[in-house]
């Protein structure tokens, strides 16, 4: 009997394990095989083309001496701070707003979402537009209200450039924060808020102690995300926007090393490059999983 | 029912595994396989079309079109293919690309000697951007041109200004067009590539005429980029901008806001690299066009421009379908083919003989005045990073960032760097090996 039920249990497990079988071919074939292959590459001195040279460790001598990639990661990390701590501070605001019951709220929430389904290239256009200085809307809007003072070149201003491509992704991102924020702004049990209300706490109080600790989870949640996002997913908007200019200013890893591999052709270099991102994220994202995951975040 | 379902995913993922290598089958009748990037003029891939149907007609072989990418991809696609095995017998790809990475990497064919029948097929010295090291490494099959400036007649008439043959005459009219609350010129700024445009022709006076033989020295080590001729280039550029000739509008703009702006009449001249308006573009003002002005004393006003688009066989093509594919080369030149496609560029140079050229009144002062004196564009010389340097430094040193010193400094360091990183060799010609030659060779 007992023999029987361990051989169904084993069995049982065992079928599992083959389930998950294609799974895991195809997660080694597309992900653990590139990473190795790309470690590998990232020995030798190719051009893509030709047949590879061994290279030994050159390339990561090559990538440390190069300001440019440390330039680029410098941004990278710029935007992945920057730009999730807006995300989610617009998005609170938005579903702040958007919880109220006001007239049309399900139209400006829907005009609010609608950004998060158009592409990076679709938003980079159209952003490309309204930065212009001659056509612009954001300069002509200064213009009109006789703000003359804050128009700048935009995305040719390397103080500024990668500000305005990060303000373009927070845009973009802010409904779908904003959703995140919504569905747990409704979970809030009222009772809480009553309590508060009796005991005489005002809005900001309430916000402070009761609004913000009950959307830890969605915090943690829409910030891992966010951050996640924008150390590997910025390439095509820093491409259409600016080209990773001026000078640099905007350029962030991903970027350099799509650069490296296939305009310069140095598929080695952009390797090690790779490499080198991926040790920098996993170190980030290790952090990141261990402050944002304690227990106490979700009680 | 489990093994069954078991069964069922394992067979379906062995043969999805199986399958998406995919297999060159064997065609049923002798091919021609063109590969490039999407075509990017109205009516183009129609043209084609029609033309490959028409060999097909004439000869009984296919002609398999298949356009894919931006242009600047085709380096990447072409070495997908030749890692895939697939086949391709004929790519388009630009001079630029030509000369600046897929020659040297052994992905084209010298056709050197194929092509020796249809050499004069081609306007003269239409092959010179296509022959490197003595060998012909492609063909054009495309429009050609020269940079310029075109102007706003009809502006200029109004404010009373004449377009300008030196650099003062240039401010000094930039002030009148800016008084008037016009944009004096614009340019596509926000494309980072074409930053080098306005260094060639600065450049071509401060060599004194000499741009193509100092580049050269400067990518074989004979000179640095560094050098006083490159400074002064650079600072030319700059004071482009310290003159109000160029606005912060030309900073933030692309391609198409270049030519809005020009159009709705916002800008009175416009900086292009090749023919981008004709007369029929602008029904609401009169176009001309102008050469860029004298900066150095004795020096002439040298256009850069050449036949960008062009035609090439992969090093890995099969050799035994060359006598089809060259069959298809020489329907592609004869002159009504050529018509049908190039047609759709609005072609301003006669790139292959025979074709007509767009009627318009600035083709004439193109052809006689500004393509006789004109060398490729530097950018089709120098390694793609040298290039990426100098368009990166340009806009740096008009903002301030970094002096015309520090700049061609780092251009300098951008060219040692892939000596070091690639072993990057401009004469790669002279170190090929037999064994590099043969792997090119029809």
């Amino acid at each position: 009997m007992t023999i029987g039920k361990t051989k169904r249990l084993s069995s049982s497990r065992l079928f599992g394990y083959w389930m998950c079988l294609p799974a895991l071919i195809l997660f080694t074939i597309f992900v653990i095989y590139p990473l190795f292959k790309g470690f590998y590459i990232s020995l030798n001195q190719w051009d893509g083309f030709s047949s590879m040279k061994w290279n030994g460790l050159k390339n990561y001598g090559f990538v440390f001496e190069d300001p440019v990639f440390w330039q680029a990661l410098k941004n990278t990390f710029i935007y992945a701070i920057v730009s999730p701590v807006l995300k989610n501070v617009v998005g609170l605001i938005v579903a702040l707003i958007f919880v109220q019951p006001i007239f049309g709220s399900y139209f400006f929430r829907v005009c609010t979402y609608i950004p998060y389904t158009f592409s990076y290239v679709i938003v980079g256009v159209l952003f490309g537009w309204i930065y212009n200085p001659t056509f612009g809307l954001l300069n002509n809007f200064l213009t009109a209200i006789g703000a003359e003072e804050l128009i700048r070149g935009w995305l040719s201003d390397p103080d500024i450039a990668l500000f305005s491509v990060i303000m373009v992704d927070v845009w973009k991102c802010m409904g779908f924060h904003g959703v995140l924020f919504m569905a747990g702004l409704n979970a809030i049990p009222q009772d809480l808020y009553e309590a508060a209300d009796i005991d005489g706490a005002g809005t900001l109080k309430k916000f402070w102690h009761i609004t913000l600790p009950q959307l830890n989870s969605t915090l943690v949640t829409g910030f891992l995300l966010a951050m996640t996002g924008a150390f590997v997913n910025n390439y095509d908007v820093v491409n259409v926007m600016t080209g990773g200019g001026p000078f640099h200013s905007t350029e962030v890893a991903i970027y350099t090393i799509m650069t490296t591999a296939f305009r310069y052709s140095n598929m080695g270099k952009a390797n090690a490059m790779s490499t080198i991102l991926v040790i920098f994220v996993a170190i980030v994202g290790f952090i990141q999983l261990k402050v944002m995951t304690r227990d106490e975040n979700y009680e | 029912m489990k093994r069954i379902l078991f069964t069922v995913l394992l067979t379906v993922l062995a043969l999805s595994l199986v399958f998406a290598g995919g297999a060159n089958e064997e065609p049923e009748k002798p091919q021609v396989v063109v590969m490039g990037n999407a075509r990017m003029y109205e009516g183009e891939e129609a043209a084609w079309e029609k033309v490959a149907a028409d060999f097909e007609a004439e000869t009984g072989i296919e002609v398999v079109l298949r356009w894919q990418g931006k242009w600047n991809e085709v380096p990447q696609n072409l070495s997908t293919a030749s890692l895939a095995g697939e086949k391709v017998d004929l790519v388009t790809v630009g001079a630029g690309l030509i000369n600046s990475i897929v020659a040297r990497t052994g992905l084209l064919m010298d056709i050197t000697d194929l092509m020796e029948p249809y050499r004069d097929r081609f306007g003269e010295g239409m092959l010179d951007s296509y022959t490197i090291g003595g060998r012909l490494w492609g063909f054009p099959y495309g429009n050609s041109a020269a940079g310029f400036t075109y102007y706003n007649k009809d502006i200029f008439n109004n404010l009373g200004i004449e377009p300008p043959t030196t650099y003062e005459e240039l401010v000094e009219i930039s002030k009148t067009i800016s008084d008037a609350g016009y944009i004096p010129m614009i340019f596509r700024g926000k494309d980072e590539t074409y930053w080098s445009n306005l260094f060639f022709y600065a450049f071509a006076q401060t060599t004194m005429n000499q741009p193509i033989e100092k580049t050269n020295d400067f990518l074989t080590g004979k000179r640095s980029f560094s050098s006083p001729e490159e400074i002064e280039a650079v600072n030319a550029v700059v004071s482009f901008f310290e003159d109000g000739i160029l606005t912060s509008d030309s900073l933030d703009t692309n391609g198409d806001g270049m030519k809005a702006a020009f159009l709705q009449q916002k800008a009175a001249m416009m900086h292009t690299h090749n023919f981008q308006l004709l007369q029929t573009d602008c029904p609401d003002f009169e176009l001309g066009i102008f050469e860029f002005p004298i900066i150095v004393e004795g020096a002439y006003s040298q256009p850069f421009g050449g036949p960008g688009t062009g035609i090439a066989i992969p090093s890995f093509a099969d050799r035994d379908n060359l006598d089809n594919t060259m069959k298809f080369v020489e329907f592609l030149l004869r002159p009504e083919n050529a018509d049908l496609i190039i047609g759709c560029y609005k072609p301003v140079v006669e790139v292959v003989k025979g074709i007509n050229l767009v009627d318009d009144p600035n083709v004439q002062y193109l052809n006689e005045v500004m393509i006789p004196k004109t060398v490729p564009y530097l950018d089709w010389i120098w390694p793609t990073e040298v290039n990426a340097a100098v368009c990166q430094i340009i806009p740096a040193v008009i903002a301030g960032t970094m002096t015309a010193e520090e700049g061609t400094e780092a251009v300098q360091a951008a060219l040692e760097r892939i000596q070091r990183e690639t072993g990057y060799q401009y004469d790669w010609w002279n170190s090929w090996t037999e064994s590099d030659w043969e792997r090119v060779t029809p």
